[in-house]
């Protein structure tokens, strides 16, 4: 008990002391709280960037997968802990477009997409090219288009990574955009060839460990593996690439707004969106900002966004799951 | 009246029981009955139209029709009803209008909401009607006409919307239904993840039974040197390094695994043999322990007397020792089971497509893209129900014997012959080795340099540095919540076990045994949801503080302490206690000075197995946390989160955590089990 007892002042007073050297200063200070699925190694330098510009703001940063985030948001929803959701894939915002609350971004002109209710701001864009692992395949089997994938000899080899767009917001970019170029009878003899993931990471993981031969890729992850030299290929296909925006929102009811106003001003700055280009290879949503080295230009590349609503989109999928057995 | 307070005042029992209960109604019940409301509910229906900006018409898609019937009566004309009851009528004015009205003279009301949402209200149902306009990925977007009402009379409006827009309507009132069980009982999707989840559950605990029995009869009947040293190492067993324990057997018996890689097979361990064969290494232990602790606190005499009556050693074993023990076995064979089923870590990243309860559920709960509240409700709910089936299973099978010994003699052990040394050696090593390789190699892996979530062949103290740089406060308060979470788990662990076997109050007995396992069952995330629901505002706000974690973490792993305090209960005999009482010792006297320390060795398992489990729990963790209340599991957790994270953080964080856990739990062991010295036998 005395243990417990002694460990317990201890913490009190060390997070104590941190209050009082927050509350210190006149100018904007406090504490903000942030949520974001995004690694240590984008949020450390963004968030010391922040602080040096903000030296009186202490940024509490909250980690954990995107949907336990958002569930997070939607449960405590009466009395929100959060200011800022720092990530999560424009469909979220979408879907959740209750938790969060509109704000005309400093910088939202400077992007190349914009949210018409201005509750998403974009932060980055992803393409999702097709990833294949190079000890399963040989080079002349590598599929150079995405039409290839419907034929059943990709079920033969192993099968194809796909995540389920009703849980992942990677796989709802890759079949609405797929469907959209090819239309759902198409998807369907997709599904057929494919191993449906229950997540966006468990499809990656899958093709990096070689447990399948082909699936999809977040093409900043899949150029650092590249980099590291893992037996994995990234392949634009010439007929479809899908992409998606990658955004970050205020939250409806914030208990520090002002704070957070501030960060998502500063998220769609140039020098962070520099920073996430060169430590994470993020393509940036401004048009000011070149992509990263080893990235295809967007302009080369024929890009199939999303084209229908989520609810049309998961009830679509999930009658082909149906039919299919899945 | 006074005389009967008093009385009650007297049974000290009795205060605790009343205490226990409100605990547990107000931590478990309260918080969490929202997923047996969820489940009996249904949102009132959805239908989307799109709307063709050439052609100018309006089309249904019927996939996305919910709850609702929508008649196609002509091109450009539904009729939208349900059970028989006509609502209303869409039909197409021109291109960007629609008129809508109700049938008989019902009124229809709508109005528009500032983020442009029309509601219209007809018949009691309540329908949001909203727009979404796509375009293509670099044209900036255009202005889209907002959506638009015009009252026409009193049954009908005109809608005017964008031309290419997709038009959703929704409507999201609840209704209680039953028809989430029936989806859940009947489509193909569900029922098999309920087959896989039932396939796994049984085949990992059958055989982790047979690992764990065998290991725990050897162990208790041979005097082997070193039986504290292997007792604390398969108590550490029973934890698996959270989140990368799964990982490793990836890592090794994968397509290209190590393992695989270094042998040429051509076989990988992911799929539901892999989900099976990763799982009974992770609850063989529990098993183990808890027999083990039945095996040595039987009385010899029973053995003795059934060997000088002429029975073998085989049939005294059938006969006499298993059954005996039973109390204990069952016991851990149900930990081992309700592990088994609700594991959902295991099967997420040992498989890439199997379905089962775990997985359906969390996701169902979790999706980044629009959850499914219900299902995953209806889900938990026939968990929770399977469960209840085997634990009143279980309580009935030990209720109905009474395998209790009088006596509390000295076990006792034989002497093995070299061989047989040597043979329970090579098989307690040959289970420690599987049991410790995903421990082992995340060992390796924290000294190794990692990029973009894949470890190279570089050696280095980097991940400890970057660790003790940025995190080490996590480890006070890891200490800290995980000590207080324990000591309350240990209180309430023996005394609600006492309730369940002894006081066999109607009822509330029973009641508390099946409150004490719901926190075990609803994933971790999901009971952080409740309380963050309950608790996020007055009149009990508890969120952000660290209070919420103690009491998450307490009433998550109280399971592991009740059980193992109701498996010695069970070989206690009552009349021990009796004779105390009946002496003249108050019940609580009796109870701590006779019952408590026989108890001893069952209590020490369970809670250590508590404190290890409550130390590594992660999934409340995430929901409930907030800094500067961040516990290891946390750091571990963010430092995995992403498929390019940076797990060398992960890894050595989880090699600081388990060194943490071990030290201590290996003295505590040490010595409450030198209490049970044994004298060797000479038959």
């Amino acid at each position: 008990m005395k243990k417990i007892f002694l460990s317990f002042v201890l913490i009190c007073t060390v997070s104590l002391t941190g209050l009082f050297a927050a509350g210190q200063s006149e100018k904007l200070s406090g504490s903000l709280t942030v949520y974001s699925p995004h690694g240590a190694e984008i949020t450390g330098p963004i968030v010391s960037l922040y602080n040096k510009k903000y030296p009186d703001i202490k940024v509490e940063l909250i980690k954990a997968g995107t949907g336990e985030l958002l569930s997070r948001l939607r449960a405590e929803k009466n009395n929100p802990a959060a200011d800022v959701m720092w990530g999560g894939s424009t469909i979220l915002f979408e879907s959740a477009a209750d938790l969060f609350a509109p704000y005309k971004a400093a910088n939202d002109k400077d992007m190349i997409k914009q949210d018409p209710n201005n509750k998403w701001h974009p932060f980055s864009i992803l393409c999702q090219p097709v990833l294949v692992n190079t000890r399963r395949l040989k080079p002349a089997e590598y599929p150079e288009t995405i039409k290839e994938l419907a034929d059943p000899v990709w079920k033969e080899r192993g099968g194809i990574a796909l995540a389920d767009p009703n849980k992942s917001g990677t796989g709802f970019t890759i079949v609405s955009g797929i469907s959209n170029a090819y239309g759902w009878g198409f998807v369907k003899e997709l599904v057929k060839n494919s191993k449906v993931t229950p997540g966006s990471d468990a499809m990656f993981k899958a093709v990096l460990d070689g447990e399948v031969p082909v699936g999809f890729i977040n093409e900043d992850l899949g150029i650092k593996w590249e980099l590291a030299g893992q037996p994995v290929k990234m392949i634009y296909a010439s007929d479809v690439v899908t992409v998606q925006i990658d955004a970050y929102g205020l939250v409806k009811g914030a208990p520090h707004s002002k704070l957070g106003k501030t960060f998502i001003d500063f998220l769609g700055s140039k020098p962070v969106a520099e920073i996430a280009r060169n430590t994470i290879k993020r393509r940036s949503a401004r048009k000011d900002v070149s992509p990263p080295q080893g990235l295809p230009a967007l302009g080369d590349l024929k890009l199939y966004p999303e084209s229908e609503p989520r609810t049309v989109v998961t009830a679509k999928f999930n009658k082909i799951l149906k039919e299919l057995g899945k | 009246m006074r005389i009967r307070l008093l009385s009650n005042i007297k049974d000290p029992w009795r205060i605790f029981t009343a205490a226990a209960l409100v605990i547990l109604i107000g931590l478990i019940i309260v918080p969490q009955i929202w997923i047996a409301r969820t489940s009996v509910q249904q949102q009132g229906g959805a239908f989307d139209f799109k709307a063709d900006s050439k052609a100018g018409t309006i089309s249904l898609i019927k996939e996305t029709v919910k709850g609702y019937d929508v008649e196609t009566k002509g091109p450009n004309l539904y009729y939208i009803s349900r059970n028989g009851i006509y609502y209303f009528s869409i039909r197409r004015e021109k291109s960007g209008s629609l008129i809508l009205s109700a049938g008989g003279d019902k009124p229809l009301k709508a109005s528009i909401r500032s983020g442009g949402t029309v509601i219209v209200k007809v018949r009691g149902s309540r329908f949001n009607i909203r727009q979404k306009v796509f375009s293509s990925f670099f044209s900036t977007q255009k202005k889209v006409t907002p959506l638009f009402i015009t009252k026409i009379s009193n049954n009908s409006i005109r809608l005017n919307y964008s031309r290419n827009a997709f038009l959703s309507f929704i409507d999201r009132q609840k209704h209680y239904t039953l028809t989430n069980y029936l989806v859940f009982l009947t489509r193909s999707r569900y029922v098999k993840a309920i087959v896989n989840s039932l396939i796994v559950t049984v085949v990992s605990t059958f055989f982790a039974a047979l690992i764990g029995i065998t290991l725990a009869y050897f162990l208790s009947r041979y005097s082997i040197p070193g039986t504290n040293t292997i007792l604390v190492l398969f108590t550490m067993a029973s934890v698996s390094p959270p989140f990368l324990g799964a990982y490793a057997w990836r890592m090794l018996l994968g397509s290209y695994g190590i393992i695989t890689r270094i042998f040429g097979l051509h076989w990988t361990i992911v799929g539901i043999h892999g989900v099976i064969w990763v799982i009974i290494w992770l609850v063989f232990p529990i098993i183990f322990l808890l027999s083990y602790d039945s095996f040595t606190s039987l009385d010899s005499s029973f053995r003795e007397s059934s060997i000088s009556l002429g029975a073998d050693r085989r049939k005294t074993l059938l006969k006499i020792e298993i059954p005996l023990a039973l109390p204990g076995i069952i016991t851990g064979l149900y930990l081992a089971m309700m592990a088994a089923f609700s594991d959902f870590g295991t099967p997420y990243i040992i498989s890439l497509n199997l379905n089962v309860l775990p997985v359906l559920i969390y996701k169902e709960y979790m999706s980044e893209v629009g959850s499914n509240p219900s299902i995953a409700s209806t889900g938990s709910i026939l968990m929770i129900f399977v469960s209840t089936l085997i634990l009143t299973g279980q309580r009935i099978y030990l209720a109905g014997r009474a395998y209790a010994s009088i006596k509390t003699s000295k076990p006792s052990v034989l002497k093995p012959s070299g061989k047989m040394k040597t043979l329970i050696y090579m098989f307690t090593i040959t289970v420690a080795f599987f049991a410790f390789l995903p421990h082992i190699t995340v060992f390796i892996l924290s000294f190794l340099k990692w990029n973009v979530g894949i470890v190279t062949g570089i050696l280095t103290m980097g991940n400890y540095t970057k660790l003790f740089v940025s995190d080490l406060n996590a480890i006070f308060v890891s200490f800290f919540l995980g000590l207080s979470a324990t000591f309350l788990d240990f209180i309430f662990g023996i005394g609600i076990a006492y309730i369940i076997v002894r006081k066999r109050y109607p009822v509330i007995s029973n009641l508390l045994g099946i409150l004490v396992m719901i926190p075990y069952l609803i994933p971790g995330t999901v009971l952080g949801l409740g309380f963050i629901l309950i608790f996020n505002q007055p009149p009990v706000l508890l969120t952000g503080t660290w209070l919420i974690l103690v009491l998450a973490y307490f009433i998550r792993k109280l399971p592991f302490s009740v059980k193992s305090s109701e498996a010695s209960l069970y070989q206690i005999h009552p009349a021990l206690e009796e004779a105390a009482k009946s002496l003249g010792a108050p019940p609580f006297k009796s109870f701590s000075t006779v019952t408590l320390p026989m108890m001893l060795g069952g209590i020490i398992s369970g809670v250590s197995l508590s404190f290890l489990q409550i130390m590594t729990e992660l999934s409340s963790t995430i929901m409930l946390y907030r800094p500067p209340w961040k516990p290891m599991t946390a750091v571990i957790f963010e430092n995995t989160i992403e498929a390019g994270a940076d797990f060398g953080i992960a890894a050595s964080m989880t090699v600081i955590l388990m060194l943490l856990l071990y030290l201590p739990l290996y003295f505590i062991t040490l010595n409450t089990r030198k209490l049970k010295e044994r004298r060797i036998e000479t038959i």
